[in-house]
């Protein structure tokens, strides 16, 4: 069946990573991983501001150390965060950009960078579009059609703030979400797509999803093309990266031993070498001892030290082991022991690491791992299969499979004496709803707050606080009499609707949970919206300047050399003089008055010079114009050369 | 019973006429004349009254029993989608991996993915954490119930006097395992 409209639209998958992002489109019957501008099929999940533009991607990155301060990293480590939580306190001593609280009430964290001389904050939901809005030009360039919808991949254990945020870092980028979807969950499905699972016997699998910031472990049933999560754990802040700042963290103390100086303050140092810190770490995975060299580190010493792979794997033992708590948490949550897992999928650059995999394999009993995807396409791969399947554009194959989430944490309410009383337990499958019935604390209550949190404590106080909203106009009467409905809904996305109703009153409200915390508004959402417009537009407009003004600088050598070209029996002195004047005029123009002008000043002068050589050539005009263009090719190449700018 | 085309409402119809105006033809006709058609009155065209008239006689005859039918349909469709063990279609007590086959042919059905209705859905899922967690609970029990060990425990509190741990655990195993029984205040 064709869709009614001409225009073929297509839904990608965005596996938007802290440290890498992966873009991937369902297409002709195929999954499709996207390679950007530079070639490469993962783009770092960077921007960067320099003095005339901003940069995306492997541009912004390759740049991070000379310009520290204004390159943006890890969004997705302070996304959907407040600013006092005590995890962005910790990474806020270890990136070299400023973070600041907004002031209000919600504390939410700002990105302070300078840009053009100006101090310019963005939230955290911000950097994201923008990487997003990176990986939907590059899905663009490479299908050639508009790109309006995408499935957003989110680390398992994200919680409902997190989630939503993500899903408005897609709106801003000018994306309609589909779906937000979990990484592993995602992975399962590029392995479901791999082996065949139409078979009528029910199987298990792991999968063990490590990437650069977050850490997930997800058990699935697949049965008959069916997807089934069973349970999932994991540890949103443990990943490459922080085996990264371990290694740096050891080179910095060898070199305050050996030098007897502190790099730690100087930005540029730390960075250049946590880029070789996370080459080495890279390295270690195939050869078992490396080398850390780095010229002029700090005050012009320089820098070497060896690592071997079996102090690597000291230095971040207790991290390895700490993922692999998780692992039993899942199995114990799904009720499975650990021989009924059939099959053990690896996803994430961390999981090449040797340690990691021989932890994973003793804690399966020497069972073989699952390589056979590619564990950094892999979650791509997946959501965009995901977005095949919503968007109804997939093969029959694709269209036969379905795919049952669950939900990571416990949600439930605050009841009297600060107890949680859970409605939705963790690993319910999702979408969901839960009511129960409620009733008043005190005699003559005419009002209920009713506040909402997420966790697994028994009290509140130790669970993660989502929203809060009030029931008024309760019919006063008796404590224990009015019955107050509670109603959680959760929806496929994992994200919580909770509406309460007096059921004699029929009085009703309801809160959408994110809306309350940390959530922008939808005003918030349009104004970023057209904050990126015009940055889209600041960054055209820009590349338009300099076009311009390369453009006028070919135009100046051309005038010059015609000029000298002429024979002097043809052009007489004094005429000469008033060129050579006002080639010089607009030289000294160019140096002083262009560094602000635009593109319309610079054509504006080129247009002038070219009006002031008809006129004053008037009458050699057919030898200046042979003189001007003798050299065609050499013009063609520069006009080529400053394109390419 | 009045309802549209039996014999008492037939009945009543000429009846009901014979009142605006043709009295004296009723009189005089047999018994066995009287009935539906333009032969009953004779002479002068009858005005014979529409269909639908007829048919609002047997309304307020039936209308409670159409109610109340209703009603029973209504209430065994709440039953059925509240009760998991309907909206599953399965017998209470069915085994796990019953419940899970009956969830994921269902889920094929009801996921708004599929163009699913979600409401549907969330009932769908909600019973299947009902069910698993029926099945969780009662495997549990059997298995704690037959297990020696724990007889042996049992024994041995009853041997000796009973503590404030006793009663609070006697109070713990009163109350259902999820508090649904119990409303609990804010």
């Amino acid at each position: 069946m064709q869709p009614a409209s001409e225009e073929k639209s297509y839904a990608v998958g965005i596996d938007l990573g802290t440290t890498y992002s992966c873009v991937g489109v369902y297409k002709d019957g195929e999954v499709q991983i996207i390679a950007n501008d530079q070639g490469n099929r993962t783009t770092p999940s960077y921007v960067a501001w320099t003095e005339q533009e901003r940069l995306l991607g492997d541009a912004a990155k390759n740049q991070v150390a000379s310009n520290p301060t204004n390159t943006v990293f890890d969004a997705k480590r302070l996304i959907g965060r407040r600013f006092d939580d005590p995890i962005v306190q910790a990474d806020l001593k270890l990136w070299p950009f400023k973070v600041v609280s907004d002031g209000t009430k919600d504390d939410k964290p700002l990105i302070e960078i300078f840009y053009q001389g100006v101090a310019k904050k963005f939230h955290p939901e911000e950097i994201s579009s923008m990487i997003l809005t990176k990986m939907k030009q590059t899905a663009e360039a490479y299908l050639g059609h508009r790109v309006r919808e995408a499935v957003i991949t989110v680390p398992a254990y994200f919680n409902d703030a997190q989630r939503q945020a993500t899903k408005d870092a897609g709106e801003i980028a000018g994306l309609r979400v589909l779906r937000i979807v979990n990484e592993p969950t995602a992975a399962a499905i590029a392995y479901g797509l791999d082996k065949s699972t139409s078979a009528q016997k029910e199987t298990h699998i792991l999968v063990f999803d490590m990437g650069g910031g977050t850490f997930d472990v997800s058990v699935l049933a697949i049965q008959e093309s069916v997807f089934e999560v069973k349970a999932t754990a994991g540890d949103p802040h443990l990943g490459g990266e922080d085996f990264d700042n371990r290694i740096l963290s050891h080179c910095i103390a060898d070199f305050r031993r050996k030098y007897q100086s502190d790099p730690t303050r100087n930005q540029r140092a730390v960075r250049r070498l946590r880029t070789q810190c996370e080459r080495a770490k890279r390295l270690l995975s195939t050869q078992t001892s490396v080398t850390i060299e780095v010229d002029s580190l700090h005050e012009g010493n320089d820098f070497s030290i060896r690592l071997s792979r079996a102090k690597f794997e000291e230095l971040c033992l207790d991290y390895f082991k700490k993922a692999m708590e998780p692992v039993e948490q899942c199995l114990k949550d799904s009720n499975l022991p650990q021989k009924a897992i059939s099959d053990i999928v690896m996803v994430g650059g961390s999981t090449r690491i040797p340690k990691v995999q021989e932890l994973i394999k003793a804690f399966f009993h020497g069972k073989e791992l699952c390589k056979s995807i590619n564990p950094d396409e892999a979650v791509a791969y997946g959501a965009a299969v995901q977005a095949a399947i919503v968007s109804g554009h997939g093969s029959e194959e694709v269209q036969n499979m379905l795919l049952l989430d669950v939900a990571p944490l416990s949600l439930g309410i605050e009841t009297a004496g600060g107890m949680m009383q859970v409605l939705i337990e963790r690993n319910s499958t999702v979408s969901t709803s839960k009511s129960q019935d409620f009733t008043t604390f005190e005699d003559y209550q005419d009002h209920v707050d009713i506040s909402v949190y997420e966790g697994e404590r028994a009290m509140v106080k130790d669970n993660n606080f989502l929203g809060k909203f009030t029931l008024k106009d309760i019919p006063k009467s008796l404590r224990g009499v009015p019955k107050i409905q509670v109603t959680f809904t959760i929806d496929t996305n994992g994200i919580l609707q909770v509406s309460a109703e007096d059921a004699k009153s029929n009085k009703k409200s309801e809160i959408q949970i994110a809306n309350e915390k940390g959530r922008l508004t939808q005003n918030d959402i349009q104004k970023m919206l057209q904050e990126a417009e015009k940055y889209k537009g600041e960054d055209e407009i820009s590349k338009g300047d300099m076009l311009a003004k390369e453009e006028l600088k070919v135009y100046f050598q051309r005038f010059d050399k015609g000029i000298q070209d002429l024979d002097a029996s043809k052009l007489q002195e004094q005429d000469r003089e008033r060129l050579e004047k006002k080639l010089a005029d607009a030289y000294h123009w160019l140096e002083h008055d262009g560094l602000k002008a635009g593109k319309p000043e610079f054509e504006a002068k080129q247009k002038e010079l070219q009006a002031v050589m008809n006129t004053e050539t008037w009458t050699f005009a057919g030898h200046l114009h042979s003189a001007l263009y003798r050299n065609d090719w050499e013009w063609r190449a520069a006009l080529l050369v400053c394109r390419e700018f | 019973m009045l309802w549209p085309g039996c014999i008492l409402s037939q009945l009543c119809q000429p009846a009901w006429q014979v009142q605006t105006g043709q009295a004296a033809d009723w009189k005089r006709s047999k018994r066995s004349e009287r009935s539906f058609g333009e032969r009953v009155v004779g002479v002068p065209p009858v005005r014979r009254v529409g269909v639908l008239p007829e048919a609002l006689w047997g309304v307020p005859w039936s209308l409670p029993i159409l109610l109340r039918r209703h009603s029973k349909i209504k209430l065994r469709a709440r039953k059925e989608a509240t009760d998991p063990w309907s909206v599953l279609g399965l017998s209470p007590g069915a085994s796990s991996s019953e419940v899970r086959r009956a969830f994921r042919a269902r889920a094929r059905l009801w996921h708004p993915d599929r163009g699913g209705d979600p409401e549907r859905f969330q009932a769908l899922s909600q019973a299947y954490a009902h069910a698993m967690n029926f099945e969780a609970s009662t495997e549990s029990a059997e298995k704690a119930t037959s297990s020696v060990r724990r007889r042996a425990v049992e024994d041995e509190a009853e041997r000796r006097e009973p503590t404030l741990e006793d009663f609070l655990q006697w109070r713990r195993k009163q109350r259902p395992s999820h508090s649904n029984g119990m409303v609990q205040s804010i």
